[in-house]
């Protein structure tokens, strides 16, 4: 087939959004039933994606309207974004069964339309090309976040929008600003020009132009002290929308960073950048699981756990090593699963006990045991213990960090994990052995999407190979630039 | 499969279909299965490794390349491993009730067969992480507090260790053991070794249950099933002690050259000596001050691998063989002790001293136990741990080191004066009435207890046993062994047939004398001595509690100082500052939250942006 | 084998019999102290076979007779492995360390009887006797690791050899700081004033003691006398130049000669205690334990260091 199909990941939720209003009048069963069927033929396609680069080995680069790049539009889906638009894909299809029963609230069909767009922008982020093109995704993306954030429509929720529209508005604008300098400077919007003339730019230009732009993207990627939105709008957005942010779109803006980052690896300080990102994202990390260590809200808590998790994403990122960039992939790719299923399992507790506060925990092992399970082997997961996927890239990562030299950082982000132990065993301990009340029957569908989360983990855990293999490919996919350059078919121009 | 990979998996494969099928009388079945075969498979290996010294098997996994050795040192360790664990596993039959107790249990016993076969620190490590957290589950069942407390510090200890091996792996590349050795060796920095020595010591520390490290203990041993315990003191503490012979195998020469000795103890042996040392003190003094039968042991235990920590300290051959050999005896009247308080609280339900008395009537069998028990931690010839502690002793005192020799004195003092406590309160005196119809020990229960208490006799009588593996992994006769029973360290001489034979030459003189004497006529409990007042049942008169009160009086300065105390109060103050920090930090006011980033904008522009 | 026997038996009597000679000299020269007359000298003798000869004896169980059989087979047991002069069966494994425990180990049957019978006196006893046991082990086990340090072996055996060139070990001065530690440490282990808190007749009625009767007491008598014998001929072993004798031809001589120089030796140390234990009052437990932590550790632990440079 022609990979110039791979596009459908583009048009597909794009179109199939503006029809929303078509079948509104169907009923919100409809509704949700044709989310399922979209995002799971976008898994279709995602996964067909998947197979054709992972099994060429080549990245299939879509060119819009037939114009080469640098002056026209790609897409650029190699080994990266082919596995995490499947990610994308795949956690939207589960979210929207799962949507089924979460959300409540009239209007579905807007709650619909917004759920296609916030995958269809993560979907662009990670696949275009163009640096220009990555804002407009940003930006799709962050507005249908902000209006999902707000979609319960309570007080919180409305505040939680706001802070987040406040701190992501002025992140986009830096970002755009930066764009705009480097654009200045080079004449070229297009990531694998830019790549290739990054070491000929105004040292200046290029470093200011780098920082305001990764300053943009780490409002997205939910570095402190920029990530002060994430908790509130995690705790306030319905339950899928949590699981969509904590697993993919928080990922986009990390890729964006880390894609950027490496593109001008060629840029004079930009080692100083990388330690700016460290000390932030080590940061992150600490002030997270600080503040997640006496949570009385589940969700909360395990927002502020996501939130350290992505800083250590970061901080493997930050590291400019191959090894570095192969374990942050890896470890996205984990706590993508990881945190999906356990803003699901807790998600489903919040929607069947009516609130996610930790006392409706107590007991749940013996009330919802298929639930409580997974929130187990989802925290287990996190905490880091062996056999659990999680582990092997945590180690990575650390093992990474000190070998980059940052042995104080490492120290620090161990040190954040005993207290990240602390507050999950304190949430096992409740849910195992403190008492409850009775028994409360288990939805089918998400129990057996749980199961097939937590089951992921295990098997990722106990038998990490051949998932090692297809991420240390993705952070090639990254890390390697030079590779990236030659694969696009940039027209002669400056060049 | 390979055979190292069998026994480090069975336990915890059989853990896992005990759990998932989680049927009474199946359950049980596998989980002694999964804690037989490894055992089964230590004995067959053996002669094969006699052959040829050392089997090794290598997997890349992950990644990473995992290699696993067993060697004259690891088949020890890991025999010590089989015998409690297959003890522990059997009382397990009689004590546990359900699959989350299997499971977890076998697989702490499969991270610490992992811990002691691994020959690469990446596999040490995971090993020993499966290990802390299974047996952190068993804690948790029972108690958050004390869960939490040993999880905490077991995690510190982990990550300590995982920071020293992250360091050591930036150096060399490589996890695998000899390249360690030789990259620390040639390339490591005089700071960075102290560092990794430093976080090694908290590692290892953590788990051996060293002072000031050893404040989970007490609330972990005590706060979970008791017959698990015997394998959490006798095995797992075990890791940590092996730990610290890693140290001299992989950075311990370095260490030496660049730190030098402090008379003929290397330097940083001596820092694990004289802590050890610290640690018989605190632990037995403690020990003796408990109330609850199951904390008096936790606390013995802490002051027991105190020697062993003393022996690896001093640091040459004998006093590691030494302490090797301690470490062997300390899992086995160790393990006994907790299987004789598993039967205790499994027939009687209660837990402290002040609830129980005159049990040597109902409980024979457990109370012959108990006997071999004391004997053998008392360190009363001819049994295993006089034999241990004898080497101990001599290996310390001959390398001129008198205050370390004095603390190992002191600590065989305050090993008697629990155990005696121990005896009084729980099998002597008036026994309550509630206590009237106690059962002996259960089957499983009797057959795990006599699995620990032969060898704890056998290998005090016949020491040549030991030593003769023992002396195999230094490949010389570090003791002498000229025949079975007698042990010749060339100052120091020991033979524990000589002495049976007359001990019991002894007795028959004392019997004979006591037989010629007119008949005995037994009478009850109440008719004693009482200063003219008759005894009745109504007062209980035995002293239970509070038992050595002069100690505490003649302590009560230094019980003042509680490193426990500390902690709680460093966990407290953190999660104040934590709260404090995320009030300010997150306090939802977005004005501010604009602020950070302006914030960071002028970073950036001071950056040099 | 039969020399060994014979040599055993001769022992053992020996022991027995200077012991309780012991007993009785502690008792007449307390009397005289007291400006009593005092019982001859072989009252001990005689209290022991009445007590043995009693037609009715109790019994509080199996742990109460077998504890006593286990103290008197353990103080025989350890008194075959101190070299009495050239007399010796198990000399050659006469380990320090192994006598050390082996002096303090009858204690322990002596308590599992006691504690056996339930009077709580006897249990008070033995908290008190553990706890001085506690108090004197470490200035003792400085002492023992002085002695070891000073001359580079365990044997109890070459150390007495050693002095025969060396000279006694109280003239090297370590060894007289440990000796001197240890000589207040056996002040306990005979029980004497004033650490006998644990026994303490007038208090606590003979504390561990308290529930023996007839022939318990009586092989109680016997372990005592023997106890008594083992613990000053090993001090006189180790400090005191031992009685190793080589001035006559005959060997029979020698081995006498050597017998009454230990003898001398003994009742010296013997002398001492009772002295000491006639003129100073019954401390309390507390007391006792701060003692012994104090002055006799500081001495023997500098000793020890001493020793060991």
């Amino acid at each position: 087939m022609n990979g110039q199909y791979a596009s459908l990941l583009i048009a597909l939720p794009l179109i199939s959004a503006f029809f929303v209003p078509l079948i509104k009048e169907l009923g919100r069963k409809a509704v949700m039933g044709y989310l399922v069927m979209i995002t799971a033929l976008q898994t279709a396609i995602a996964g067909w994606v998947a197979n054709e680069v992972y099994s060429t080995g080549k990245p299939i680069i879509v060119i819009a309207g037939g114009w080469k790049p640098p002056v026209g539009i790609n897409l650029y889906i190699g080994h990266f974004a082919a596995l995490f638009v499947l990610i994308i894909a795949v956690i939207s299809f589960f979210m929207a069964i799962f949507s089924f029963r979460a959300v409540n609230v009239e209007p579905v069909d807007k709650y619909a339309m917004l759920f296609l767009l916030l995958m269809l922008g993560a979907t662009g982020m990670i696949a275009t090309g163009d640096i220009f093109n990555l804002f407009v995704f940003m930006e799709i993306t962050a507005i249908s976040a902000y209006a999902l954030t707000a979609y319960n429509k309570t007080g919180e929720a409305a505040e939680a929008s706001m802070k987040y529209i406040v701190l992501g508005g002025i992140g986009s604008s830096f970002f755009l600003i930066g764009v705009a300098l480097i654009y200045g400077a080079t004449g070229t919007l297009n990531m694998a020009h830019l790549a290739q003339l990054a070491g000929a730019i105004d040292p200046t230009v290029a470093q200011v132009g780098l920082a305001l732009i990764i300053f943009g993207l780490a409002v997205e990627a939910e570095l402190f002290p920029l990530n002060a939105w994430a908790p509130d709008a995690y705790q306030a957005a319905p339950h899928p929308i949590t699981v969509m942010f904590s697993a993919f779109v928080v990922k986009a803006g990390l890729y964006a960073i880390g894609r950027l980052l490496y593109l001008f690896q060629g840029a004079e300080g930009w080692s100083g950048l990388l330690r700016l990102l460290v000390i932030l994202a080590t940061l992150t990390v600490i002030v997270a699981e600080l503040s997640a260590l006496r949570q009385k809200d589940a969700k909360r808590m395990i927002a502020y756990s996501s939130i350290g998790q992505v800083g250590m994403i970061a901080f493997a990122l930050a590291l400019g090593t191959q090894a570095g960039v192969s374990a942050g992939v890896f470890h996205m790719v984990n706590h993508a699963i990881v945190k999906a299923l356990l803003f699901l399992t807790v998600g489903y507790v919040g929607v069947a006990l009516g609130g996610t506060a930790i006392e409706n925990f107590q007991g749940l092992g013996k009330r919802m045991p298929l639930t409580a399970l997974t929130i187990t082997i989802g925290s287990l997961a996190t905490v880091g213990i062996p056999l659990f996927n999680i582990f092997w890239s945590k180690i990575r990562i650390l093992l990474a960090g000190v070998e980059a030299g940052y042995s104080w950082s490492v120290a620090l982000i161990l040190g954040a994990s005993v207290v990240e132990a602390v507050y999950y065993f304190r949430l096992v301990h409740t849910m195992w052995f403190v008492e409850g009340g009775g028994r409360i029957r288990e939805n089918f569908a998400i129990g057996v999407i749980a199961i097939f989360l937590a089951a992921l983990i295990i098997v990722i855990g106990v038998y990490p190979n051949d998932v090692w293999t297809i991420v240390q490919k993705a952070g090639q996919d990254l890390f390697n630039v030079a590779n990236y350059i030659k694969n696009v078919p940039l027209m002669g121009v400056g060049a | 499969m390979n055979e190292l990979l069998i026994i480090i998996f069975a336990p915890l494969l059989g853990g896992v279909l005990a759990w998932a099928l989680n049927v009474r009388g199946i359950r049980e079945l596998l989980g002694v299965a999964g804690a037989a075969v490894p055992l089964a498979y230590l004995v067959k290996l053996y002669s094969e490794l006699d052959a040829s010294g050392q089997l090794s098997h290598s997997i890349d996994f992950a990644g990473f390349t995992f290699s696993f050795s067993l060697t004259h040192l690891t088949w020890v360790f890991a025999m010590i491993a089989g015998v409690v664990g297959l003890a522990s596993t059997i009382a397990m039959v009689s004590t546990s009730r359900d699959g989350y107790e299997w499971l977890f249990a076998l697989m702490s016993l499969t991270g610490a067969y992992g811990v002691f076969l691994s020959f690469d620190l990446l596999g040490f490590f995971i090993f020993w992480e499966l290990m802390t957290v299974g047996s952190f589950m068993m804690v948790l069942k029972y108690s958050r507090s004390a869960g939490l407390k040993y999880f905490v510090l077991s995690v510190v200890g982990a990550f300590a260790m995982f920071l020293a091996i992250a360091k050591i792996y930036a150096l060399s590349g490589s996890f695998a053991f000899p390249d360690v050795a030789n990259a620390v060796y040639y390339a490591m920095g005089r700071g960075d070794l102290a560092l990794v020595f430093g976080l090694f010591l908290v590692a290892f520390g953590v788990k051996a249950g060293m002072f000031p490290l050893h404040v989970w203990a007490p609330d972990a041993y005590s706060e979970t099933n008791q017959s698990y315990t015997a394998m959490f003191s006798g095995v797992l503490s075990k890791t940590g002690v092996y730990g610290f012979i890693l140290i001299y195998m992989l950075i311990g020469y370095r260490l030496m050259v660049e730190f030098g000795a402090f008379r003929s103890a290397p330097k940083f042996g001596y820092i694990i000596a004289f802590l050890g040392g610290l640690t018989i003190i605190v632990g037995g003094l403690l020990a003796a001050l408990q109330e609850d039968i199951r904390k008096l042991f936790a606390y013995s235990s802490i002051s027991q691998i105190g020697y062993i920590l003393v022996a690896f300290g001093v640091g040459t051959s004998l006093s590691i063989e030494a302490g090797i050999y301690h470490a062997i005896s300390h899992a086995l009247f160790k393990g006994l002790f907790f299987l004789i308080v598993a039967t205790i609280i499994y027939r009687t339900g209660k837990t402290t001293f002040a609830d129980m008395g005159g049990l040597a009537e109902k409980m024979p069998f457990t109370f012959a136990m108990a006997f071999v028990a004391i004997l053998s931690l008392a360190g009363i010839p001819p049994m295993a741990g006089f034999v241990s502690k004898w080497l101990i002793f001599e290996a310390v005192i001959s390398q001129n080191l008198p205050i370390l020799g004095g603390m190992v004195f002191f600590g065989s003092a305050i090993g008697f004066v629990y155990l005696i406590r121990f005896t009084y309160a729980v099998w002597f005196g008036q026994r309550p009435t509630d206590l009237d119809d106690t059962k002996d020990a259960p089957l499983p229960l009797a057959v795990a207890m006599a699995i620990l208490a032969i060898p704890n006799i056998v290998f005090g009588i016949a020491p040549g046993l030991v030593v003769k593996e023992l002396n195999k992994i230094f490949g010389g006769e570090i003791v002498t062994s000229p025949t079975l029973w007698e042990l010749n360290l060339g100052f120091g001489r020991y033979n524990g047939l000589l002495i049976l034979v007359w001990l019991i030459v002894g007795l028959l003189i004392a019997a004979v004398i006591y037989f010629l004497g007119a008949p005995v006529r037994k009478v009850p409990v109440t008719d004693t001595y009482q200063s003219g007042n008759p005894v009745t049942m109504e007062y209980n008169l035995t002293i239970r509690r509070n038992f050595f009160l002069p100690l505490k009086e003649a302590l009560a300065f230094w019980l003042r100082i509680s490193f426990d105390k500390l902690y709680r109060d460093i966990g407290a103050w953190v999660e104040d500052f934590a709260e404090v920090m995320r009030n300010y930090v997150y306090n939802g006011n977005v004005q501010s939250y604009a602020w950070y980033l302006a914030l960071i904008l002028l970073i950036l522009a001071m950056w040099g942006v | 084998m039969i020399e060994t026997a014979l040599k055993a038996l001769f022992i053992l009597l020996y022991a027995t019999f200077v012991g309780f000679m012991f007993m009785g000299i502690i008792r007449i020269v307390t009397a005289r102290i007291h400006r009593r007359v005092g019982p001859p000298i072989y009252q001990p003798i005689l209290d022991t076979i009445k007590l043995l000869s009693k037609k009715s004896n109790i019994t509080h169980g199996l742990i109460y007779d077998f504890g006593i059989l286990y103290a008197v087979g353990a103080t025989i047991l350890a008194v075959m492995f101190i070299p009495l002069g050239s007399i010796g069966v198990l000399r050659a494994y006469g380990d320090l360390i192994l006598i050390t425990f082996l002096l303090e180990i009858p204690m322990l049957g002596i308590m599992f009887a006691a504690m056996s019978s339930g009077n709580p006196y006897a249990g008070i006893g033995a908290q008190r006797a553990l706890l001085t046991l506690l108090a004197i082990q470490v200035p003792l086990g400085f002492a023992i690791v002085a002695l070891a340090e000073f001359y580079g072996t365990f044997s109890t055996y070459e150390i007495v050899m050693a002095q025969q060139t060396m000279g006694w070990s109280i003239f090297h001065f370590p060894l007289l700081l440990a000796a001197i530690a240890y000589d207040l440490v056996l002040q306990a282990m005979f029980g004497k004033e004033p650490f006998d808190i644990m026994i303490a007749p007038g208090e606590i009625s003979l504390g561990p003691m308290v529930e023996f009767g007839g022939k318990h007491m009586g092989l109680l008598q016997i372990q005592h006398a023997i106890a008594l014998f083992a613990e000053t001929l090993f001090f006189a072993n180790i400090f005191l130049g031992g009685g190793v004798v080589t001035a006559f031809s005959s060997s029979i001589l020698n081995t006498i000669a050597g017998l009454a120089v230990l003898l001398v030796k003994q009742v010296a140390v013997l002398l001492i205690a009772t002295f000491m234990g006639a003129i100073f009052p019954r401390f309390t437990i507390d007391q006792a334990a701060k003692f012994y932590w104090k002055w006799p550790t500081i001495i023997a632990a500098l000793g020890a260091v001493l020793a060991s440079l």
